[in-house]
């Protein structure tokens, strides 16, 4: 099923609802409405499928460690992350030659949500659920509470890094480049109407 | 002293017993054919009945099913999404509610393979498949035909 393109004032509209203190930041959108990825998928450069710790027992989510136990922590994702290059460091602002996401966790240790730092550093890339891609400038304006159940993000527990070597190798700025690449003509064909 | 007499004729006291015997049994009759019609009004009631829940039913699921799907966009945690007090009010609805989210599946892509999988515990979905949409939906349509379901 192809994206969908809302208008850009209904999904800033309905993306601020979700996390009012973007509306005091600048904040831009990056792609169309697709329920096809989510933000873990979108961290590892992916857009073909959902990522999420799984048992196996359903398949609804894809998750490249083979583990019978549903490990939503945020040790189980850094493991997980591992696979692709990234190792755990301290500092969230951007540097040179590195590539950054952030874990997101509620209290209870449960991740939530995942970002990516944008390869120049321009601030990072968030991909909310079914919404459109986001970029946003820090990792706070999207931060909720973190002793809630189902409905928020909690605070930003855990960064990970990888040299951009690492993310080279794992064809991420090619992925990336093409999935840009394709909104931007998705976007030129809707304007000129063949959408 | 009252004796018993014979009627004149015989046939007196039986014509008038075979008047009275008409007379209540018309009334039986009248009070069954009541019955009878009061019983079949209340059998095509309960007749009607199934798809009064059914609709019902599917009225609760779809009011349920938006307000989920709205409520958690911004969410990716499957956990976190199952978790939404509408999505425990679906998987409370039971087996019935299978084909409405075969349905739902179908026409909103909504994930509702958890709660598929919860309730019939199945898995047509394959490994190689996992996360991909378009795949998994297919997985349970393709499932929910072969149990007669859609």
């Amino acid at each position: 099923m192809p994206p969908q393109f809302r208008p850009s004032n209904v999904a800033r509209a309905n993306i601020e609802s979700y996390f009012p203190a973007l509306s005091n930041v600048n904040w831009i959108i990056k792609s169309p409405y697709d329920v096809d990825y989510q933000c873990i998928a979108w961290a590892a450069c992916r857009t073909d499928r959902k990522w999420w710790p799984t048992d196996n027992t359903t398949f609804e989510v894809y998750w490249p460690f083979d583990d019978p136990i549903v490990d939503e922590s945020i040790s189980g994702f850094t493991k997980a992350f591992s696979l692709l290059g990234y190792k755990s460091c301290d500092r969230r602002d951007f540097e040179i030659g590195y590539q950054k996401v952030a874990i997101y966790a509620l209290n209870n240790g449960q991740v939530t949500h995942m970002a990516r730092q944008h390869f120049c550093g321009r601030g990072w890339l968030s991909k909310p659920g079914e919404l459109e891609d986001i970029l946003h400038r820090d990792l706070e304006s999207i931060e909720g509470d973190p002793a809630a159940t189902w409905n928020g993000y909690g605070k930003v527990a855990q960064i990970l890094k990888r040299s951009w070597l690492a993310a080279l190798f794992n064809r991420c700025l090619l992925r990336c480049l093409w999935h840009a690449f394709k909104f931007f003509w998705y976007r030129l064909a809707q304007k000129v109407g063949f959408v | 002293m009252s004796t018993y007499c014979e009627p004149i004729r015989p046939t007196d006291w039986h014509e008038q017993e075979e008047d009275s015997w008409y007379e209540i049994n018309t009334f039986e009759i009248r009070t069954e054919i009541r019955l009878q019609q009061a019983l079949s009004v209340a059998l095509a009631e309960v007749a009607t009945e199934p798809s009064v829940v059914d609709a019902s039913l599917e009225a609760k699921f779809a009011e349920h099913a938006e307000k989920w799907q709205v409520e958690t966009a911004h969410i990716s945690s499957p956990t976190q999404k199952m978790m939404h007090p509408s999505y425990q009010a679906i998987l409370g609805m039971g087996k019935a509610v299978v084909p409405l989210l075969l349905r739902d599946l179908q026409r909103h892509r909504r994930s509702w393979f958890g709660a598929l999988s919860y309730i019939t515990k199945e898995n047509p979905i394959s490994r190689s498949d996992a996360g991909k949409m378009d795949k998994m939906i297919e997985a349970w349509v393709t499932w929910g035909r072969k149990a007669g379901l859609l």
